[in-house]
This record gives C-alpha cells, sequence and structure tokens, in this order.
C-alpha cells in the first residue's frame, strides 16, 4: 500500500503495493520497557521515524534495519518480513498443545 | 559510539494543525499577486503589496511549523526525513513547472491577442513566492500527526 492514513509513504526503494514490509518493532519496544524515544536515540533516528516505521508508513534502509535489529539482539528477519507476524501468543499456546 | 564530529539530529515537530491553514494562506497571497497582475490601478498596487506581506508572514510561519526541514543540510536530517525533503523539492519542482507552463501559455496568448493587460513584474514574483514555499508546503503534508506518535 503506497498511502496510508493519507500519508504518502517514502521508502528509499519503491517496491510497490504488492510486497510490504511488517515488523514487530512495537511488539519488542513493548517488551524491553523502550519508549520510541528511547529505541529512536539508540538507532540515531528521530522518534518521529520510529513511529512511521511501526505505522508501515516508512520502509527502513538495511543499514537502519539492522541498527534496530542489533538493538534488540535479534536477527533482521525476527524484526523485519515479507509475511505478517504471527502473534507470539499464538506461537507459544501451540507450543504448549504439542507438549500437553 | 555516537561520532562527535556528526552534528546532532535536529528534533522535527510532527505535522502542525496550521500546517495546511499556512499553506493555504500562502497559495492564497500567491494567486492575489498572480492576479494583481492582470488589472491596474492603485487598488489593484495595495492589493498586492498586502498579498506580498501576507505571504512572508505565512511563509516563515510555515517554515517554522516544519522546524526549516526543508532548508536543513543532509546531517541534520535521518534517513525518512532526507526522503521526505528531497521528495519534497521534486513535487515543488513539478508545480512550480506546471506554473510556469500556464504563465508561459498566458504569455503566448497575450502577444497574440494584445489586448491583455499583464504585469509581468506581478506573474514573476507569484512564480517566485510558489517556489519558496511549496517544499515547505509539502514536508507539512509528509510529517506524521503528533497524535500517532504519541506512546
Amino acid at each position: 500500500m503506497l498511502r496510508k492514513n493519507n500519508d504518502l509513504l517514502v521508502c528509499p526503494i519503491k517496491r510497490g503495493p504488492d510486497r510490504p514490509l511488517y515488523n514487530r518493532l512495537a511488539v519488542l519496544r513493548a517488551e524491553r520497557g523502550m519508549s520510541r524515544a528511547d529505541l529512536a536515540e539508540r538507532v540515531d533516528v528521530n522518534p518521529q521515524t520510529v513511529g512511521s516505521l511501526e505505522r508501515g508508513d516508512y520502509f527502513p534502509s538495511l543499514d537502519l534495519a539492522l541498527r534496530l535489529a542489533e538493538v534488540f539482539g535479534l536477527p533482521v528477519e525476527a524484526v523485519f518480513s515479507r509475511v505478517p507476524f504471527t502473534p507470539l501468543s499464538s506461537q507459544v499456546y501451540r507450543r504448549d498443545d504439542r507438549h500437553a | 559510539m555516537p561520532d562527535p564530529v556528526k552534528p546532532p539530529l535536529r528534533r522535527l515537530p510532527g505535522r502542525p494543525r496550521s500546517g495546511r491553514s499556512l499553506t493555504a494562506a500562502a497559495l492564497l497571497c500567491c494567486a492575489v499577486v498572480y492576479a494583481g497582475g492582470f488589472s491596474d490601478g492603485p487598488v489593484s498596487a495595495v492589493v498586492t503589496a498586502v498579498a506580498w506581506a501576507g505571504w512572508f508572514v505565512a511563509y516563515f510561519m510555515l517554515r517554522a511549523a516544519v522546524g526549516e526541514a526543508a532548508d536543513l543540510p543532509d546531517d541534520r536530517l535521518d534517513e525518512r526525513e532526507l526522503a521526505l525533503r528531497n521528495r519534497s523539492y521534486v513535487s515543488a519542482y513539478r508545480l512550480l513547472g506546471a506554473a510556469v507552463a500556464v504563465s508561459l501559455v498566458v504569455a503566448i496568448v497575450d502577444d497574440a491577442v494584445g489586448d491583455l493587460v499583464v504585469s509581468w513584474y506581478n506573474v514573476l514574483s507569484a512564480l517566485l513566492l510558489l517556489a519558496g514555499f511549496l517544499p515547505s508546503a509539502v514536508v507539512v503534508g509528509g510529517q506524521p500527526h503528533p497524535e500517532a506518535d504519541a506512546d
């Protein structure tokens, strides 16, 4: 989607509406009790950019994506994905079902 | 480790509530200055002068509202703001090109008909005013709402 909430998408590379980029930034931030300002300071961007990333209004460059992944100590594919992320609660519940 | 030589990022404000109003006001002033070129007399001159003054007020308010994002050097903006700023100049260039094309048509018609009363000073002034505030106006449109960024 190139236009969302009346805001034009701004991204370094045009991917088109058929190739969105999903992310887990909000969830990872909440897990660590980190505010947008905290995360923004750690990756050297403005807090508005973190908000735009989380809403999908902006697609990060490779450098920014790797910096964000480094902050959370995760591989970049655990933070960004071409397919929607499965909710973590569903993953945990399904795992408990297998062990039941 | 933060680079001690690199200047800090400029904290830009979110989309200002008055952004669209200021853009509309500046655009209106440009239109008045442009239209003033098609009439003659002291009233037209006074109206044009008032429009000029109004444009300056709207321009500086709009510029302050976007944190001068359209004019900051590259190292004071993060990548999203840089892309937004660059896009603002592309959009402003295209809009200004359209305005120049319209003015060219008017010039051709004026030359052919010969009866139009056109002050090209007003027309060129309006185009310059348009070029001045368009980048900031496009940046205003690209900034996210402050409520959207509330934690």
